[in-house]
């Protein structure tokens, strides 16, 4: 049983329980301060967030918008609220978000970061990045909660550092493209197509002019047969405003809207709005080569880094036109080298004058006829040789002097008469002209030497011709002169001889002159045909006795000859030896003025030959006049007559010869003639 | 006159060494320049007869050297050489006869000298 309590226990029990209830009310205070100041910080961080943060009811509509959802949209928050968030999204944007919105609420899992586009109020898409959650209220209602990030700067940097990054990327690929390749339209070519594919730009054109204007080349990426009736444009020279503008000055020449500006140009139709274009000169020094052209985004004509970039590109491109030219240049003009160098390699070679080349004073190239000039089986005969081994030393001093000339000046000399040496030893002459030359790289001199032996003997057996000629008209002038003279002389006598006896005399002059007339002109005969001919066996001690003979019927004197003959010989000879001797012994009479005219003539085996020594008592021969005989037996260059000179060549005939003996008393002689044994 | 004949060909001198003597001339011969020489400075002559051209030292050298020893020797030249005449003339040669001539006229270019 349900003891009743006591008024007391009441008081007691209510005191306390009002005394729990205030605890409870202090409590709650405390608690409802506690939350009011924990509203009063996150409404106050939500009101000042740098994000725009909303929250959205069940139907689409927004519940809650803070300042910065506003300035995100540029509404303001009356024209917000309420109102269905999908208004506020562009059509690409309406489906995605609210299909996510839908998922999301009933719990389905969605990712709860994403990116959007809003419209602004002014009609301006931003690009947003929306992070959300679902709550439920109190009630129990779904509420969605969002933060949206403006991230359309963002986004737009992103977009231009990727743009440029192509571009970087493009001009690396072109870079390495100018680098390996050294064909012109190959590599123009290839930087249309990489400046394409990276997709810095949309598309790319270059145009190559020469130097009058014309068309050289024209190359594309990115247009194909769009880009044909532009190259028959160009052909007829007829160039787009952008082109002629872009040649006509350095800076790039932008075009942000073609549509509007590019009216005329036949190149308008692959425009799209939103694409603008930029031209440059191709442009190296002072060489302009041509323009590129490229369409690009708009967006990105103004930029400088972009605009700085593609002239970076333009730039590269030129220095590699300028690489190329001059590399084909260099081609050009080693091919013209080589070919020149084959062509006078040719010709050094098929060369009938001998060519060689000294670098350091040693021979370094020597052509066939070099080595046929030196007697040289190959050319390694003569490579590697000092020049003085092949220079005779009377003209290495001469040619040294030439050498420095050449080296110091770097003029060629004129030609100058050698001689050289053979490998052989033997000498050669040569008419020799010497020019500076590199040589595998090195200084050197090419000499080229024409050999002038066959020039020598000809202009020696010319100048022994004049000679023979001017011997010959001596001969006639002053030998027929002289026969002539006598004659004249012996004719004035007899006309005015007073007796038969000087009569005879006389007469017997003008015949003696007459005979040496007849023999003189048999001289001349002999000399012309005595080379010609025929030599036998022939009896020398019989040609003796019979010009012995000979010679005391011509002479009307006293002429012992003392005969002092040891055997009998026998010689390779023919009549005219009879005429040697009887030459010899004319002169002995002649020149001894008194009777009698003594001739010794002894003979002697010596060797293979027979010396016949004839010794007069006459006048004897001076040392000068000997010396000018055998001179002019040699040159003609003396007048020593025609006696001395028939002798020697009849006995160099039949291989023999003769010398004059310097002797005390008269004229001693001597033949040698090969004997046959 | 005392002459003295210089020349290589020993026919003429015999045959002019007659022919003038018969003239009353004293002639000395020589075979060729060197003996000429020698004799000219052994022996005054009134006038040289020489040929240009000899063996050996030819006229010129000759009559130069002895024109260095007696630059009033008269010489007279003898040649079949017609290119010469001048320059004997102008070395200072007396006279230049050209072979052949008729030796009578040598005569008479003897008494022409003789006489200057």
């Amino acid at each position: 049983m349900k003891e009743k309590k006591s008024k007391d226990q009441i008081i007691e029990e209510l005191r306390q329980r009002i005394a729990k209830l205030e605890k409870l009310e202090a409590e709650h205070k405390k608690v409802e301060e506690a939350l009011k100041e924990s509203e009063e910080r996150y409404r106050s961080i939500v009101e000042n967030s740098h994000a725009g943060i909303l929250i959205v009811g069940e139907d689409y509509k927004f519940i809650y918008v803070n300042d910065e959802l506003c300035r995100i949209l540029k509404y303001s928050r009356e024209k917000i609220i309420g109102h269905d968030f999908r208004e506020f999204l562009d059509e690409e944007s309406k489906q995605l978000v609210a299909d996510r919105y839908i998922k999301r609420q009933r719990g389905e899992k969605v990712p709860s970061r994403y990116e959007f586009n809003v419209v602004q109020k002014n009609g301006e898409k931003r690009r947003v990045e929306i992070s959300s959650t679902v709550i439920k209220d109190s009630a129990g209602k779904v509420r969605t909660v969002a933060q949206i990030l403006d991230i359309t700067e963002r986004k737009k940097a992103e977009k231009e550092i990727k743009h440029l990054n192509l571009i970087l990327l493009a001009i690396r690929k072109v870079n390495q493209l100018i680098a390996r390749e050294k064909d012109r339209d190959r590599l123009l070519s290839g930087a249309c197509d990489t400046l394409i594919k990276t997709r810095g730009y949309y598309t790319a054109w270059i145009t190559i002019f020469d130097e009058s204007g014309g068309l050289v080349t024209a190359t594309e990426a990115g247009l194909g047969v769009k880009f044909l009736p532009m190259i028959e444009q160009l052909k007829r020279g007829e160039l787009p405003d952008c082109t002629r503008k872009a040649l006509n000055q350095s800076e790039i020449v932008v075009i942000k809207n073609p549509l509007s500006i590019c009216i005329d140009c036949i190149m308008m139709k692959n425009c799209t709005d939103g694409i603008g274009t930029m031209a440059v000169r191709l442009e190296y020094g002072e060489r302009i080569y041509g323009v590129l052209h490229v369409t690009v985004p708009v967006e990105f004509l103004i930029d400088k880094e972009e605009q700085s970039l593609f002239k970076e590109v333009t730039g590269d491109l030129a220095l590699a036109l300028y690489s190329i030219e001059l590399e084909a240049e260099r081609k050009k003009t080693e091919k013209e080298l080589q070919e020149s160098e084959e062509k006078y390699r040719q010709l050094i070679k098929i060369s009938p004058d001998a060519v060689y080349v000294h670098s350091d004073r040693k021979i370094v190239f020597v052509n066939p006829a070099m080595m046929e000039f030196l007697g040289a089986a190959n050319p390694e005969d003569l490579i590697g040789k000092p020049i003085s081994d092949i220079i005779h030393p009377d003209y290495l001093r001469i040619v040294e002097e030439r050498d420095r000339n050449i080296e110091q000046k770097g003029e060629r000399v004129p030609l100058l008469e050698e001689k050289f040496i053979r490998l052989d030893g033997t000498m050669i002459n040569g008419e020799a002209a010497a020019a500076p030359l590199i040589y595998q790289g090195k200084p050197a001199i090419l000499v080229v030497i024409r050999d002038i032996t066959e020039h020598k003997r000809l202009e020696q057996q010319r100048e022994k011709a004049r000679k023979e000629a001017e011997f010959y008209a001596d001969v006639l002038g002053h030998d027929v002169g002289n026969i002539n003279q006598i004659i004249s002389g012996y004719l004035y006598l007899l006309e005015n001889a007073k007796d038969e006896e000087t009569r005879k005399k006389n007469i017997k002059g003008i015949k003696k002159s007459i005979e040496k007339s007849k023999r003189l002109a048999e001289s001349i005969k002999i000399l012309k045909t005595i080379k010609d001919t025929k030599i036998e066996r022939f009896d020398l001690n019989k040609s003796i006795e019979r010009s012995i003979k000979k010679i005391k019927a011509y002479f009307d004197r006293e002429i012992e000859v003392k005969l002092n003959i040891d055997k009998k010989y026998y010689v390779k000879a023919n009549d005219f030896l009879d005429k040697v001797f009887f030459n010899i012994f004319e002169n002995s009479a002649e020149y001894t003025f008194h009777d009698p005219v003594i001739i010794d003539v002894k003979t002697e085996k010596k060797d293979d030959f027979c010396n016949i020594y004839i010794h007069d008592n006459g006048l004897g021969i001076s040392k000068e006049k000997r010396e000018d005989i055998i001179e002019n037996l040699e040159t003609l260059s003396k007048r020593t007559g025609i006696g001395f000179y028939l002798t020697n060549k009849i006995l160099d005939r039949f291989n023999g010869k003769f010398e004059i003996k310097d002797v005390e008393k008269g004229t001693e002689i001597v033949i040698s003639i090969p004997v046959i044994s | 006159m005392k002459i003295l004949m210089i020349d290589d060909e020993i026919m003429i001198l015999t045959l002019f060494k007659d022919f003038m003597e018969t003239f009353g001339h004293k002639v000395e011969i020589a075979i060729d320049g060197d003996t000429g020489l020698k004799k000219f400075k052994n022996t005054n002559f009134d006038l040289i007869v020489m040929d240009y051209r000899m063996h050996g030292k030819n006229g010129l050298q000759v009559s130069r050297e002895m024109m260095n020893m007696d630059k009033n020797v008269k010489i007279l030249f003898v040649s079949a050489d017609s290119s010469v005449e001048k320059k004997a003339i102008e070395m200072g040669a007396v006279g230049f006869l050209l072979k052949p001539f008729y030796i009578d006229v040598l005569i008479r270019e003897i008494e022409r000298v003789g006489k200057a």
